[in-house]
């Protein structure tokens, strides 16, 4: 740590409209980025509470971060559009730089957790995603009935044409017809091979960016030629051609989540992230569930058992960690709007019953009903929530569907209409605040 | 006395912490890799239809942060006749894995590749680097 200890003056920082950290003025003033912090559990903790002076040293540097990260933000966000912005399949993006509240957060969960930091760039490493970056896939037009029907027709599984049981269960699948539970976990698989030529259809053009961009880096940094490429089966053909001529940019990636919930589909086809896996080489982690696959990678009966233990939501999104062209860490996050708009309040009724309570009086209502849920409930709550996510991905895709009803017995204010609403207005009441917001130190400690 | 800050030494960027695995894990993983080159050999057709496999065992050792790993073949859903041999490191507490590819390629080339001399070793870095990447997830 500096030599200033003697002068510290610890102040409130306002980082957002009634959000504020704690940090120390003096180093931050004199914008010294020196910091040296070693958690000790039985001075740093008092009342299950991080002392101040610590806080405030976090706040300090994640405040430093978030100047670094803005000042980064228009060159990662140029790079990003100057791959995905071409494609016909990209609707739209959103950026932004990760911000000092919530790197602040994250600090200190990674200080208690025994992770200190003795540097500025220590602490980057472990902020991880400064910028992040989303990238809206476009929606496909919906699917008519005769589409449909030529669709089933056509498939057939790994070469074989479906029995009548299994036809008969992937027609109510494609019609989003009720189905009992057994009918669900047999088709499921079925139907995801189904609709996977409707994923790659939205999500191709992105997936073959990424990979070029994947490849274009492992030929600058470990001096592949295009030989090696091909000798090594990187990429094929059609693309070994398009990185031959055409200006490919070079993109650092090092892991890849494709998350989605229980009988969800996921943003990326298994075809896909092989497409990626085979770009990348070792080199790439993916993080996926071993449950959705259609082997037995582990013990059928404890991943059974470890089911219960995952958030079943339905959160659906596939998302990469990068490293920018200037050295700034960041995330990518692929989805459609209909799913992101959704994903935009979903994940209020987890952090509520989760303990996380950052949400204004607004919610008041909606915390008190989420409280009240017992554990079943909750359970049956969050299943209405996982059908709201497949309903949105369906509509994405094409498919026909119907919306989920919020079932008997749960007050109206849980509803997934309601949700929207509470966000909706938070929202404006937010940008009202942040009109003539500047952020600012309010107040010494 | 000397005293050394322990945390700052795991923090300096000029020395290399990567732990050491038991013995018992490595006969795990010897014996992983045994089973797994026969069914490659035996389940790997040159062309057509295959299903996916693997082969798991379960991890006692505290320095890796995973309750299972397996290594487990699953067919190149773009090229007929051809695979790709991955390792995994399976969350302790939740049904998330990491993951990350070893080879790809044809029944032949994936033997090669598993009888090389240092295969052993490259499996022990890779799982290292999957357990970090799943501590570090934050999950």
């Amino acid at each position: 740590m500096s030599l200033l200890n003697s002068a510290k003056v610890i102040a409130k920082y306002c980082t957002k409209p009634e959000q504020y950290i704690l940090v120390n003025k003096t180093r931050f003033n004199l914008g010294d980025t020196n910091v040296s912090l070693v958690f000790n559990k039985d001075i740093d903790i008092v009342n299950g509470k991080l002392v101040n002076d610590k806080l405030a040293e976090i706040g300090t540097t994640a405040l430093q971060l978030e100047k670094d990260f803005v000042q980064k933000f228009p060159d990662a966000k140029k790079e990003v559009k100057d791959i995905f912005e071409k494609l016909d399949t990209v609707e739209s993006f959103s950026f932004r730089p990760k911000s000092a509240g919530s790197m602040e957060t994250k600090l200190e969960r990674e200080f208690i957790a025994g992770k200190p930091f003795n540097s500025f760039s220590d602490a980057k490493e472990l902020v991880r995603d400064g910028i992040g970056s989303r990238i809206f896939l476009k929606s496909l037009p919906e699917l008519s009935s005769k589409e449909i029907k030529k669709m089933l027709n056509e498939f057939r599984l790994n070469g074989e044409e479906l029995s009548k049981q299994d036809k008969k269960i992937l027609y109510k699948y494609v019609y989003d017809y009720p189905m009992s539970l057994e009918e669900k976990k047999n088709g499921f698989p079925i139907f995801e091979k189904f609709v996977e030529p409707l994923i790659q259809k939205q999500s191709q053009q992105v997936v073959d960016e990424i990979s070029l961009s994947i490849v274009k880096n492992s030929m600058i940094k470990k001096g592949l030629s295009i030989e090696d490429v091909r000798a090594k089966g990187m990429l094929s053909d059609v693309l070994i051609e398009r990185l031959q001529k055409e200006d490919i940019k070079p993109l650092e990636f090092d892991l890849v989540n494709n998350y989605r919930g229980e009988f969800g589909l996921p943003v990326f086809t298994n075809a896909q992230l092989q497409q990626i896996e085979k770009a990348s080489g070792a080199k790439l982690k993916i993080i996926s569930r071993p449950d959705l696959l259609d082997y037995d990678k582990y013990p059928k009966e404890y991943i059974e058992k470890m089911q219960k233990s995952i958030r079943q939501s339905g959160y659906r999104t596939a998302q990469g960690n990068v490293i920018h062209k200037n050295g700034v860490r960041g995330k990518f996050q692929f989805r459609d709007l209909f799913t992101n708009d959704f994903a935009e309040y979903e994940h209020i009724a987890y952090d509520l019953r989760m303990g996380k309570n950052t949400l204004g009086e607004l919610f008041n209502d909606y915390k008190r009903e989420i409280s009240k849920l017992s554990d079943n409930e909750y359970s049956k709550y969050t299943q209405y929530l996982s059908e709201c996510y497949n309903y949105y991905n369906r509509k994405s895709i094409g498919l026909p569907t119907h919306k989920p009803k919020l079932p008997k017995g749960f007050n109206k204010i849980l509803s997934e209409e309601n949700m929207k609403n509470l966000h909706d207005l938070n929202e404006k009441r937010i940008k009202e605040l942040n009109k003539n917001f500047v952020p600012s130190f309010v107040q010494v400690a | 006395m000397i005293k050394y800050d322990i945390n700052k030494i795991r923090n300096s960027k000029n020395i290399n912490f990567r732990p050491r695995l038991k013995m018992d894990i490595m006969k795990n993983i010897e014996n992983m890799i045994t089973t797994m080159k026969a069914r490659v050999e035996r389940e790997i057709p040159d062309t057509g239809y295959f299903r996916n496999f693997a082969e798991n065992f379960e991890n006692k050792d505290s320095k890796i942060f995973g309750k299972y790993i397996a290594l487990s073949v699953e067919k190149d859903e773009m090229i007929d006749g051809e695979a790709l041999l991955k390792i995994s490191v399976l969350h302790p507490n939740l049904p998330v894995d990491a993951s990350s590819l070893l080879v790809a390629g044809s029944r032949k080339k994936i033997l090669d590749y598993m009888n090389k001399e240092n295969f052993i070793d490259e499996v022990k870095t890779s799982i290292l680097e999957l357990s970090k990447s799943l501590r570090e997830s934050n999950l």
